[in-house]
């Protein structure tokens, strides 16, 4: 890139430290599961303890988010209204397919505009199609992955996630998975810590683990 | 003498006749009597919007009552292509409010923003003034909420409200039937009522009337 602005913010420091996260998805027969960290980072500072990583963007469709954590915010709303926008105007909800392209095109704008969101995110989901976990970088790129992670703590969970994952996994086959390769990435990652947030997308919806479930997976 | 019509003051909304009316607007307001009949009612068990559905040879028929948000709904009579377009901005304007103070839009709040528009179209050259009644409908902090939207932008709040051809049949009886405590399964049975008043000798079905009920409890 040309412009100093941009030179800048991809060279700082600081920038590259805030993306201390990890967040998984998966897909198995039938779905798709994913666990996020609740560590939020800034530096070597632990800056929240229950930072929310998992977000409904609607019956189906899920985010998780990792990077800048306002840009984030605003995108899972943004992304949030225009799915609502959609569906109030036609009576049906937009795919997940849908879903994760709007957001890529609003990310995609932003960043030809030299000032991109700073997040990493995945949307990650159920419609006509199957399951899906798309991710997004910051230029506005999607892809339709069988399996994804993002953030500081990646490279550990992807160790996990290559060695593990497989066509047609259970349901709990696939929540074991993403949370073995959570797990594994706040072992070893700094910036990964402070517990897990796991859900699933079924046909029946979104579903959340509750801490007592996280924690039955982990010790069997 | 010549009326104020034939001197030209009904052609624009940017011209007062000399009586300080603005004729425009009453024109519009004159298509909305011609728009077919919409009806809300209130009471502190909740609130109940009703409309009747015309339906022309095999046209599928038209929705009549708008979903705005989760706790809005809302109602037009009039010139269809006008309310839709409000309907659709009601909808961002809501989702806009959610987005940015992460609650759900006051009615009071939203009328305002419908009426600031529809308001300009009454006072800007070369615009015709939007040509339907709007009725929202909805539960917020103050309870359940019923605000009328008029085609000069005026806002009213309302505990029954009646609009459409035979509004002027719907509103009497309206106003023998209305208290505050209500239940809505009442409420309901006074707004079917209420239509088939106002549409005097036309054949109503049950699929003709479109109903959408929200209870509130306090």
């Amino acid at each position: 890139m040309n412009n100093p602005n941009f030179n800048r913010m991809t060279n700082d420091p600081t920038m590259e430290l805030k993306h201390g996260t990890t967040t998984v998805a998966l897909q198995f027969k039938g779905g798709v599961a994913a666990a996020a960290d609740r560590r939020a980072s800034m530096g070597t500072f632990v800056a929240s303890k229950k930072a929310e990583k998992l977000h409904e963007l609607n019956k189906f469709t899920m985010a998780t988010i990792a990077g800048m954590v306002s840009d984030a915010q605003y995108l899972v709303n943004l992304t949030r209204a225009n799915i609502n926008l959609y569906e109030l105007g036609r009576g049906y909800a937009p795919t997940t397919k849908m879903a994760g392209n709007l957001l890529a095109s609003i990310m995609y704008e932003q960043y030809r505009s030299y000032f991109p969101y700073w997040v990493n995110m995945l949307v990650i989901g159920l419609d006509d199609e199957g399951p899906h976990v798309y991710t997004l970088d910051m230029a506005g790129g999607i892809g339709d992955e069988d399996f994804a992670s993002t953030g500081s703590g990646s490279p550990v969970a992807y160790g996990v996630l290559e060695s593990q994952w497989k066509q047609n996994l259970t349901e709990e086959e696939g929540i074991a998975i993403a949370i073995k390769a959570l797990t594994t990435a706040i072992s070893r990652d700094s910036a990964t810590g402070d517990g897990m947030d796991v859900a699933i997308v079924n046909k029946k919806g979104i579903k959340r683990l509750t801490p007592e479930e996280v924690k039955a997976v982990q010790e069997a | 003498m010549l009326g104020p019509q034939s001197m030209g003051y009904d052609r624009t909304p940017i011209m007062y006749s000399p009586e300080g009316r603005i004729i425009q607007t009453e024109y519009a307001r004159e298509s909305v009597r011609r728009g077919s009949i919409a009806i809300g009612i209130k009471s502190k068990n909740g609130l109940v919007l009703a409309g009747l559905l015309r339906v022309v040879d095999l046209e599928e028929p038209d929705r009549k009552i708008h979903k705005i948000s989760d706790t809005i709904q809302a109602i037009f009579a009039g010139v269809a292509a006008d309310g839709r377009v409000l309907i659709s901005r009601a909808r961002l304007e809501a989702e806009i409010f959610r987005l940015t103070y992460t609650v759900p839009m006051d009615l009071r709040g939203l009328a305002v923003k419908i009426g600031d528009l529809i308001q300009v179209f009454t006072q800007q050259g070369g615009l015709r003034p939007f040509g339907v009644g709007m009725l929202f409908g909805g539960i917020d902090e103050t309870g359940p909420s019923l605000q009328f939207v008029d085609p000069g932008g005026g806002v009213k709040s309302c505990k029954a409200k009646a609009m459409g051809d035979g509004d002027s049949e719907a509103i009497v009886f309206l106003k023998e039937k209305y208290n505050d405590d209500l239940t809505t399964a009442q409420m309901v049975d006074i707004a079917k009522e209420a239509i088939k008043k106002a549409a005097r000798d036309i054949e109503l079905t049950e699929e003709s009337i479109a109903i959408e009920v929200m209870p509130y409890k306090a």
